[in-house]
């Protein structure tokens, strides 16, 4: 992009180095390739967002990609857990919501070892666009995990519950307390002996 | 938080560009300085992702219209194999249910992006963000238009409530259906403009 006016601007050493390099590599313009990056970090702005929290969620739908994740209209995929749990399926349903679950918690240890509850806290965040409020809270030898939705239907509210603990008893979770109502739930858990 | 040099080299940038850095440092509660570098580093992170930040920044805004649209993100695999239980059971009631939802999402489109091509809007839509559709093409032919739809992980009967989908969309945007191909994995869909 051409402007007629240019000004200059003092920027962290280390960062100007980097950016030359990459800009270098992609055969572009510094000046072109310095003013693309902040008229997007701009447009994030505007959009109530800090580019670190664009970038952080398309690496986790990245991921959630790669690992077979999908998207699905919320109304018909409520439709078809409603409908099957219902039916004579519920007790198959449940437990392949608790297996999901186990994948899951391993899934957010492969990501981060160090963490994974944190992981597993911020992909469900991220991820699972239906929740309204998730938290995962530890004090002394208490996790308690909290996930809220208004929209959720009795079924999904008891499917998710029995996700949470699927994922939790793959990180070596024994749960010890729950509290489920439509669309709240309500889990503690304390490390498996 | 920016990478730690004291040291400070100047580049060139356009003048409305410093003056919005500056607002949105204002903004933030941050120095310049600090509001820039932060920028900075976080923008040479795009670099992880082999992307250009406008291609991500486009991604980011088509996953909020999705979001908006009420698309969520769920367990490919567990929906193929719920689906493929309620299926035989429930084959009619699940393809109306798609057809709505694909009426509705059209009329949805057409709100978003009154001043665009809807049909075009629609096919980027599709292949960009429909994660399960490795191609998406849609053509313009002499008596109207072909939609050709791939994927290699679609089991039949997502295939078939996804035609279902697409038939809903295109009805509801001003077209009709002439002629539908569906096999596991693809969808071909020919269609025109509605006559009245």
């Amino acid at each position: 992009m051409n402007s007629s006016k240019r000004k200059m601007l003092a920027a962290n050493e280390l960062l100007v180095n980097e950016l030359v390099k990459i800009a270098e590599r992609k055969g572009r313009v510094l000046y072109d390739f310095t003013n693309e990056l902040i008229t997007q970090a701009i447009r994030a702005d505007k959009m109530g967002l800090t580019l670190k929290e664009v970038l952080d969620e398309r690496g986790i739908v990245e991921e959630a990609k790669r690992s077979g994740f999908t998207l699905v209209f919320k109304r018909l995929w409520y439709e078809v857990l409603d409908r099957l749990y219902e039916g004579s399926e519920r007790e198959w349903l449940i437990e392949e919501w608790r297996e999901t679950g186990r994948w899951y918690g391993k899934f957010s240890y492969s990501r981060s070892p160090e963490d994974p509850l944190r992981a597993l806290e911020n992909g469900i965040r991220t991820v699972m666009w239906d929740i309204e409020d998730f938290e995962v809270t530890e004090e002394e030898d208490l996790i308690s995990l909290r996930c809220i939705s208004a929209g959720f239907s009795e079924a999904y509210t008891s499917l998710l519950s029995t996700f949470f603990k699927g994922a939790l008893d793959a990180l070596g979770y024994e749960l010890v307390d729950e509290e489920l109502s439509k669309g709240i739930i309500t889990l503690k858990f304390r490390k498996k002996e | 938080m920016a990478k730690s040099s004291r040291e400070k080299k100047l580049i060139r940038v356009p003048s409305d560009i410093v003056a919005k850095l500056n607002e949105a440092a204002n903004k933030a509660g941050k120095s310049f300085y600090d509001y820039t570098s932060e920028l900075l580093e976080q923008a040479l992170r795009c670099n992880e992702f082999g992307r250009p930040l406008k291609e991500i920044m486009d991604f980011f805004e088509l996953m909020t219209l999705q979001r908006n649209a009420g698309l969520i993100i769920t367990f490919s695999d567990l929906l193929n194999y719920l689906i493929s239980l309620l299926y035989p059971k429930q084959e009619r009631e699940l393809h109306e249910k798609w057809y709505e939802a694909g009426v509705w999402y059209g009329t949805y489109l057409q709100v978003k992006f009154r001043n665009r091509n809807i049909l075009d809007v629609f096919a980027k839509i599709l292949s960009e963000s429909w994660w399960e559709l490795n191609e998406v093409n849609l053509a313009k032919e002499r008596e109207g238009f072909t939609l050709r739809c791939v994927s290699f992980t679609l089991s039949l009967e997502r295939t078939k409530l996804l035609t279902s989908f697409l038939e809903g969309v295109i009805n509801s945007i001003g077209y009709e259906v002439l002629e539908k191909d569906c096999i596991r994995g693809m969808i071909i869909l020919h269609f025109a403009e509605k006559r009245s």
